[in-house]
C-alpha cells in the first residue's frame, strides 16, 4: 500500500491522516510496536522532520504511546481507537452528504438514497 | 595532505612512463647486442647491416627525444586538465590548499624528469656495455683509475653539487613558469589555450628585460661568466667567485620559483572560474 | 553548533556585465534538507560554486558554518556537482581509497555496501561505465560522507525516472541529519516531498525562502504550482543563460 500525496496540503497532514486510517484498519496492530521515524519516512519518500511531525499529531491524538525504552507502539486502549474510527466514519459521512448536495440531492434525499442502497446489496 | 596528492598523481604519471622507459631500456640492450655482436660479423652486410644495426639506433633516439616531448605534454596537461577542466571540481573541493596541488604537481613533474634521465643514463651504459662486458668493465676500471689520479681542483666536488642543485632547482622553475602561464591563461573567458602560450612568451621576454637591467646595474659575478670557463691550466678566476656565481644563478632560479609559484596560487585562489 | 550553517551577506557575482547574484541575504539552518529553485539562469550553480570555493564573490560575503570557504570549510562539504569528474584513469575502487584519504568523515563500509547494491565492480575503469552508472557512482561516493553540508547540483536532471526515484531515495537513507541538504534543481516535483524549505532564486535574487508546510497552508498550492505561477514566461524578462 503507497502512501499517495496531493500537493494542496502540507504533506504531514496527508500523512496523518493515511496514517490513522492504517492504524484503525489494523494495518498496524493495537499494541504493536510502531516503525522509526527514519524508518517510515524512507518507506513514504518523505523527509523525517515531516514524519515526525506527522507522529506527533497522531500522539496526541492518543493513537500512539511512546515509550522511551520501547520506542512508539500503537495504542491498545480500544476507546482511542473507536473514537477514531468512528471520527473519520463520521468525515466521509460528511463528504457523502456535501457531494450529494452539490449532485441536487439535500440530505433527508441523501439519506433514503443510503436505505435502498444498503437493503438491496444485503 | 601534500604526500596524498603526490602519491595520486605520481600514480598517473608513472602509469603513463613505465611503458616509455622499458622501452627505452629494451632498445639499449638491443641495440648494444647488435652493435657488439652483429656488425663484426660479415654475414650481415647491407641492408641487413642497416635493418640490425642502424635502425634500432635511430629508434632508440628517437625514443629518447619522444620521451622528452612527452614530459612536456605531460606536465601541461596534467596541470590544465587535472586543475582547470573538469577534475577541478574534485581538486578544488577536496579540503587542501592551492600551494599544496601546485606543488604536488610540480614535484611530480621533477620526479618524472629526474627518473627519465636516469633512465636515459643506464640505457646509455647498457648501449655501451651489452655483449661487450669485459671490454667495458675494463674500461670502467681504468676511466675510474685515471679519475682517481687527476688533482681535481679543491671545489670540484662543490661545482657537482652547485650543477645538480642547478638542474632541478632550474627544472622547477621551468615547471612553474608553464604553470603560471596556463593560470594566466585561464584569466580570459574563451581562447584560453592562446592567452597561455602568450603568458608563456610574455613571462620569457619579461625576463630577458629584468635580467639586461641587473646586467646593466653591474652585478659583477653575472656579467663575468668567464671567470669558471676552463682550459689547460686549470679554472681562471679565484675558487670562490666561482662557486659564488654559481650559487647566485641557483638563487635566482629558486626566486623564479618562488615568484611563479606564488603568482600562480594567486591566481588559482582569487580568480579561479571553472566551466 | 550555532543556528547558521550557511551565512550569505550581500553575497555578489558578476562575470563581467552579466550580474549572477545580486546582494543576497540567505541564512540556512542545520538539520533540514532545502531546495534551491529556479530556472536555468537564475544563478544556483553559481551560488553552489561559491559556496564550495570554486568561485570568489566578487563583493559581500559567505560564511560556511562561521567560517570563509578554504580547506576547512571543505572538509566539512560533500558536493555533486552537475557534471563528471574523475581522473580518467581511475577506478571505482580507486575513488574510494581517494575519498578515504581525503575525508576523515568518509564511511567506506557505506560506500562499499552501496557499490554491492548497485552491482558496481569496484575494479571497473570508471570510464567504461555508462552515463547513469556514473552518476550513481558519484552520488554514492557523496552520500557515504558524514558531511554537515551535501551540496547537490541538479541529482536528477538528465536521468530517467526510476532513477530519479531510486535517488531521492538514496539522498533520504543516508544523509547526516545533523547537517543539512541543499538540491539545486528546476524539477520541484520530484523533490517536493522531501523538502524542509524551499528557496527561490530568480536573476540572482532570493524572492522567496519559506517551509514547504507553510506554503501549502497559506497558499493552498504545492511548491511546483506556486513555482510555476511566479515564473510563468510573461512574468520575468526572461532568464540570463549565460550566468551559471
Amino acid at each position: 500500500m503507497d502512501f499517495v500525496f496531493q500537493g494542496s496540503r502540507p504533506i504531514w497532514q496527508q500523512l496523518t491522516e493515511q496514517l490513522r486510517q492504517r492504524i484503525v484498519t489494523g494495518v498496524y496492530p493495537p499494541g504493536s510496536r510502531f516503525p522509526a521515524v527514519r524508518e517510515l519516512a524512507q518507506e513514504a519518500g518523505v523527509n523525517p522532520n515531516t514524519m515526525q511531525r506527522a507522529m506527533a499529531q497522531l500522539e496526541a491524538d492518543g493513537l500512539l504511546i511512546t515509550n522511551r525504552t520501547q520506542g512508539r507502539t500503537v495504542t491498545d486502549q480500544p476507546f482511542a481507537l473507536d473514537e477514531m474510527r468512528r471520527q473519520l466514519a463520521e468525515t466521509h459521512i460528511e463528504n457523502y452528504f456535501q457531494e450529494m448536495k452539490a449532485l441536487g440531492f439535500d440530505r433527508d434525499a441523501a439519506v433514503k438514497l443510503l436505505g435502498e442502497k444498503g437493503t438491496n446489496n444485503e | 595532505m601534500l604526500g596524498k596528492l603526490m602519491k595520486y598523481d605520481l600514480r598517473s604519471c608513472l602509469r603513463k612512463f613505465w611503458m616509455l622507459w622499458a622501452g627505452l631500456a629494451a632498445l639499449a640492450v638491443l641495440n648494444g647486442y647488435t652493435i657488439n655482436h652483429v656488425l663484426d660479423n660479415s654475414r650481415f652486410d647491407g641492408l641487413l647491416a642497416f635493418l640490425f644495426g642502424v635502425l634500432p639506433l635511430i629508434l632508440f633516439f628517437v625514443l629518447g627525444i619522444a620521451t622528452a616531448i612527452l614530459i612536456l605534454v605531460f606536465i601541461c596537461d596534467r596541470f590544465y586538465k587535472g586543475l582547470l577542466g573538469d577534475e577541478g571540481y574534485l581538486a578544488f573541493t577536496l579540503p587542501v590548499s592551492s600551494a599544496e596541488h601546485i606543488a604536488s604537481k610540480a614535484l611530480v613533474s621533477l620526479i618524472l624528469v629526474v627518473i627519465s634521465g636516469v633512465v636515459v643514463v643506464i640505457s646509455a651504459i647498457l648501449l655501451f656495455s651489452v655483449g661487450d662486458w669485459s671490454n667495458f668493465s675494463s674500461f670502467l676500471t681504468s676511466a675510474a683509475q685515471r679519475i682517481r689520479e687527476i688533482s681535481w681542483p679543491k671545489g670540484t666536488f662543490g661545482l657537482v653539487v652547485e650543477g645538480i642543485v642547478f638542474f632541478l632547482v632550474g627544472s622547477l622553475a621551468q615547471t612553474l613558469h608553464i604553470y603560471l602561464a596556463i593560470a594566466i591563461g585561464h584569466l580570459a573567458r574563451k581562447h584560453r589555450v592562446a592567452y597561455a602560450i602568450l603568458a608563456y612568451i610574455g613571462i620569457n621576454i619579461a625576463l630577458s628585460i629584468i635580467l639586461n637591467i641587473i646586467g646593466s646595474h653591474g652585478l659583477s659575478f653575472l656579467e663575468n661568466l668567464s671567470f669558471f670557463m676552463v682550459d689547460a691550466s686549470g679554472f681562471h678566476g679565484s675558487l670562490r667567485d666561482v662557486l659564488l656565481a654559481g650559487a647566485s644563478l641557483i638563487l635566482s632560479q629558486i626566486v623564479l620559483c618562488a615568484t611563479f609559484f606564488f603568482g600562480t596560487k594567486a591566481i588559482l585562489d582569487h580568480r579561479l572560474n571553472l566551466e | 553548533m550555532s543556528n547558521e550553517l550557511v551565512r550569505c551577506s550581500a553575497l555578489t557575482r558578476n562575470f563581467g556585465p552579466i550580474l549572477a547574484l545580486d546582494h543576497i541575504d540567505l541564512v540556512l539552518e542545520p538539520g533540514k534538507i532545502i531546495g534551491l529553485l529556479g530556472p536555468n539562469g537564475s544563478g544556483k550553480t553559481t551560488l553552489i560554486k561559491i559556496f564550495n570555493g570554486l568561485l570568489q564573490p566578487t563583493s559581500g560575503s559567505v560564511l560556511i558554518d562561521g567560517k570563509q570557504p578554504g580547506p576547512a570549510t571543505k572538509k566539512l562539504i560533500s558536493y555533486l556537482p552537475d557534471r563528471g569528474y574523475f581522473p580518467e584513469w581511475m577506478k571505482v575502487g580507486d575513488m574510494i581509497d581517494l575519498f578515504g584519504d581525503f575525508y576523515n568523515d568518509f564511511d567506506r563500509v557505506k560506500a562499499e555496501d552501496m557499490c554491492r547494491a548497485l552491482q558496481l565492480d569496484l575494479a571497473l575503469p570508471i570510464k567504461t561505465l555508462s552515463k547513469g552508472t556514473k552518476e550513481k557512482m558519484q552520488l554514492m561516493l557523496v552520500m557515504s560522507r558524514n558531511a554537515q553540508l551535501y551540496l547537490l547540483d541538479e541529482p536528477i536532471a538528465g536521468v530517467d525516472p526510476a532513477a530519479r526515484d531510486f535517488i531521492m531515495q538514496t539522498i533520504l537513507t543516508n544523509y547526516n541529519e545533523t547537517g543539512s541538504v541543499l538540491i539545486s534543481t528546476h524539477l520541484i516535483s520530484d523533490v517536493e516531498q522531501v523538502l524542509d524549505e524551499a528557496v527561490f532564486l530568480q536573476q540572482g535574487r532570493v524572492v522567496l525562502q519559506e517551509s514547504v508546510d507553510s506554503i501549502r497552508e497559506r497558499t493552498g498550492k504545492s511548491v511546483d504550482d506556486l513555482f510555476r505561477e511566479m515564473f510563468r514566461a510573461g512574468n520575468w524578462e526572461g532568464g540570463n543563460n549565460n550566468a551559471r
